[in-house]
């Protein structure tokens, strides 16, 4: 096996279209040993991005490197890299122990080492007791273990973990993510995708936006934070009366614009302050007795991309948009399973 | 689950692991096995056994059952051969084996695509040349434990009527040694040759049917082909070495069929021909399992 | 107040009978079908047969055709008895295996793939709603090819014909109708179940083939090694041959009794019944 020649996983100018349509674009990034997430609204490409450093698609442009190595050595690479898939699918028929040691025979492992490497694969990640039942028969939390079982059973320096905490009940992913930080702290990268960043930010030494195939922001976390709250936000609110609502907030906020739905049932409007926004929204809705029907970022643009992807909890939509935000933002100020302790 | 008491990994440096052809056998092993469990050891693989059983059945059933007048079906073993000759040419060559190719090995690729489960092979230390090796080991394996085994029992089960002396006699004095040599080498050229040309189709077309069943008119209409276009199917290759050969009928384009050494080795470049273009059609294979 | 109490309004409009209900899986399943531009252009040709031999009758009758071409009536083949059996019918009932076979096998695996008969089966639609709505495909697309296109060619020759030719050959339209119906049926039943069995539909197409050419074979081996009709028992085809021929009131060349043939025709459809009402069901076993 060729040693690595980089620590880094790199990626230069990568495209990838299917057909016509764009799976992801110009893609350069240089992602250093630690947890990086990669952050995105479904359909952003961050399935693509993750396949294509795996070698299951190929890029129609551009070239990429794990630790120096092409998705083109399958050989050398694979014993460097774990990949946990979103394909909630497995072979046919097996059980979760056949099914972790089948495919580390594939490695060249030696039967014994197979055997012992198979049952500590399944120790971590909880699946001892139900490794010989049938995966056909697994909730979907245990199969998402059994792959995250798989993807680390032959101990890989780069984990690429496509949603690894989807359909997980809040203490398997506070166990999960555990598990991240101890291969991160071993100096392994961990590349996790998410369409939700509070799932994975208070883990992540570096985020990576992604949006309609486009690298939107990378760095650490704080920052892409900063960049998002200068940002004007689009708000849609849904109302029974929304012509008197604007004259309301006209008349009390610092909105810079306010426009009438074409449907006539609710209006759009744009704020830097939208925390603020939220806050005095709720008085003037008790005070003039409107009755509203929802509200929310309207945007379909980058800026609401943020918005939504990096939303805290002042800003005050979490009481309707993102109803885990409270427990998110506890979670930040601690590791994630002590959080989820007091939470319990 | 418990991240604080799980043991540290401890995993084997890769200078321990082999490379090069030991890893490959290694792999081709450990795919076999897969496949061989997935397919074998099942429930739905009592059908496969019921199926590929059908022309031991039939020759029980010659054994069993005598003719209305109860007079013996087969008045002797020549009779008795000529009659498996029929069966094999018939039944087991153009029916069950043919079918039997086409379900397992154009499933070899495809039904992992179908099953979303490709991506684990492809996400292994396993070079895709070597996967495409190893699952046609896998075919071959399951194909010819299967029909080689059926042709075999079905031939030896011409012989009770005629006694245990009689059998070992044709066997190893007779013809029936070599005949029964002959249709398992049948059977297993049959199983390379179609083989190789399905299990490509499973890896070219979503719905590799219509090109089976393209390629099952033209092996049944082999016999009206011009001699050159005869050259380019697995039948004319498997003709020559069939012990006892039945009549094509008044309409078949009569043309002597190749020497046995030949053949063999006829079919066998093209079996590797095709695996080669296989070979090469795996590494340039994606995975987008939503458009299946 | 709610979401749920300040907008949703269920549906009040007026609902598909009961009795009809199963067309509404024809329906789309018949759009899905017509998806592919390939069974399309496939369709449109199993119609190239019958308008040949439609111009055919029509050629027997019209004189100045005729001359033109240079012909007469006696040069043309006879429409009769023999025409309808191996010029008509024979030939649309094999267009017509294909087409069960395209059709047929795809119409169901693809469902019990996508574990999604629970969804079929939680809307007010039972197992043989849902059954008969697939069915009703097959037989649709079969019945275009068969009996519409062989009773047109008999009204046409009755019609061009004239005085009492359709009175002393009913018995031609009868082995038309009857015949197809017996044929696409029987075929179709079996191309469901075998869909219900086998869930990779090109697997199913495969299977439903292969089964029949592996029967036919099976049921040969055994005509020839026994010399009797009792090998025609599981040949699709000899049992088809022997019914039309009774329904046209011609002679068969086979001694299979007609009786036999109609039985395990029988046997053969309830079978296909038996498989598919076994599999349809609104859960799925996990072994």
């Amino acid at each position: 096996m060729k040693a690595a020649t980089t620590q880094t996983i790199q990626l230069e100018n990568v495209s990838k279209f299917y057909g016509e349509v764009l799976g992801v674009n110009r893609v350069d990034l240089d992602i250093e040993p630690g947890i990086t997430s990669i952050v995105g609204p479904n359909g952003s490409g961050k399935t693509t991005l993750m396949n294509l450093l795996a070698g299951l698609i190929r890029p129609t442009q551009g070239r990429l490197r794990i630790l120096g190595l092409e998705p083109s050595q399958p050989e050398d690479l694979f014993r460097l890299v774990g990949y946990c898939t979103q394909f909630d699918s497995f072979p046919r028929g097996m059980t979760g122990r056949q099914f972790i040691s089948s495919f580390l025979s594939l490695h060249g492992y030696a039967p014994a080492d197979v055997k012992r490497m198979t049952e500590e694969s399944l120790e971590r990640v909880g699946m001892t007791e139900a490794a010989n039942r049938r995966i056909a028969g697994y909730s979907k939390g245990m199969r998402q273990r059994i792959k995250l079982g798989q993807a680390l059973a032959h101990d890989p320096q780069v984990l690429v973990l496509d949603e690894p905490l989807n359909g997980l009940d809040p203490m398997a992913r506070a166990e999960i993510i555990g598990l991240f930080r101890e291969q991160a702290e071993r100096g392994l990268h961990v590349l996790i995708s998410s369409h939700i960043l509070h799932e994975v930010d208070m883990i992540s030494d570096r985020v990576i936006l992604i949006s309609h195939g486009y690298i939107v922001a990378e760095g650490e976390i704080q920052g892409v934070r900063e960049e998002v709250q200068e940002r004007p936000m689009q708000i849609m609110v849904r109302c029974s009366e929304p012509r008197r609502l604007a004259r309301a907030i006209l008349a009390r906020d610092s909105v810079t614009e306010i426009q009438l739905h074409k449907d006539g049932a609710g209006i759009h409007l744009r704020t830097r302050d939208s925390s603020g926004f939220f806050d005095r929204l709720a008085e003037l809705v008790v005070e003039e007795g409107l009755e509203l029907e929802s509200m929310g970022p309207a945007d379909d643009n980058m800026q609401a991309v943020y918005r939504y992807l990096v939303a805290d909890d002042s800003s005050g939509s979490g009481d309707i948009e993102f109803s885990d935000d409270s427990m998110a933002d506890r979670a930040d100020s601690g590791d994630g399973g002590d959080t989820l302790g007091e939470e319990d | 689950m418990s991240t604080a008491q799980a043991p540290a990994p401890a995993s084997l440096s890769s200078a321990q692991l082999p490379s090069g052809w030991p890893l490959w056998v290694r792999q081709v092993l450990t795919v076999v096995r897969i496949d061989l469990r997935k397919t074998l050891l099942g429930r739905r693989s009592l059908l496969i056994y019921a199926i590929a059983s059908l022309p031991i059945v039939v020759m029980l059933f010659t054994v069993l059952v005598k003719r209305p007048g109860g007079e013996a079906l087969f008045a002797n073993l020549a009779d008795a051969r000529r009659a498996f000759a029929m069966i094999f040419q018939t039944l087991i060559l153009r029916g069950i084996i043919f079918f039997g190719c086409v379900a397992f090995f154009s499933n070899l690729f495809r039904g992992e695509v179908l099953d979303r489960s490709l991506h684990y092979y492809l996400l292994s230390p396993l070079r895709r040349p070597v996967l495409v090796i190893a699952k046609f080991v896998s075919g071959l394996t399951i194909t010819w434990v299967l029909f080689m085994g059926t042709t075999v029992i079905s031939f030896l089960l011409i012989y009770p009527p005629f006694g245990v002396s009689r059998a070992i006699e044709d066997l190893f004095n007779g013809p029936g040694g070599g005949q029964m040599l002959a249709y398992a080498g049948l059977a297993m050229l049959a199983c390379i040759g179609y083989g190789s040309v399905f299990m490509i189709l499973g890896l070219w077309f979503k719905n590799p049917v219509v090109p089976a069943a393209a390629v099952f008119g033209w092996e049944a209409l082999h016999f009206l082909l011009p001699p050159m276009l005869k050259r380019i199917s697995v039948i004319h290759y498997l003709k020559g070495m069939i012990p006892i050969p039945m009549s094509e009928g008044p309409f078949a384009v009569v043309t002597d069929p190749p020497p046995v050494f030949l053949s063999i080795v006829g079919l066998l470049i093209f079996s590797v021909a095709v695996l080669t273009i296989a070979g090469l059609v795996i590494q340039r294979f994606e995975i987008k399992y939503a458009d299946d | 107040m709610s979401v749920y109490g300040r907008n949703y309004k269920g549906y009040s409009g007026p609902t598909t009978s009961a009795w009809e209900r199963f067309l509404v899986i024809s329906r789309y399943s018949l759009q899905d079908v017509f998806r592919s531009r390939l069974f399309t252009g496939f369709f449109v040709l199993c119609f190239v047969w019958p308008l040949a031999c439609a111009v055919l009758i029509y050629l027997h009758y019209n004189i100045e055709a005729l001359t033109i071409l240079d012909l007469s009536a006696l040069d043309l083949i006879e429409i009769d008895t023999t025409f309808f059996l191996w010029g008509v019918l024979r030939p649309q009932t094999a267009i017509s295996f294909v087409l069960i076979m395209i059709v047929g096998p795809a119409l169901i695996s693809p469902d019990l793939r996508n574990n999604a008969m629970p969804l079929y089966l939680s809307r007010p639609l039972n197992k043989s709603d849902y059954i008969l709505g697939k069915l009703t495909v097959v037989l649709l697309l079969a019945s275009a090819v068969t009996w519409v296109p062989g009773l047109f060619l008999f009204f046409l020759q009755s019609y061009l014909a004239g005085g009492s030719w359709f009175v002393d050959h009913l018995q031609i339209g009868i082995g038309v109708f009857f015949g197809s119906w017996v044929w696409i049926v029987v075929l179709s039943i079996f191309a469901l179940a075998v869909s219900a069995w086998v869930k990779w539909k090109p697997l199913a197409t495969m299977a439903f083939v292969g089964s029949i050419i592996v029967l036919s074979a099976l049921g040969t081996v055994f005509k020839l090694l026994y010399d009797t009709w009792w090998g025609s028992i599981i040949v699709f085809d000899d049992l088809a041959s022997r019914v039309f021929s009774q329904l046209f009131g011609v002679e068969s060349s086979s001694e299979l009794p007609v009786f036999v043939a109609w039985f395990f025709l029988a046997v053969f459809a309830g079978f296909s019944l038996f498989l598919l009402h076994r599999r349809i069901r609104a859960f799925e076993v996990i072994s």
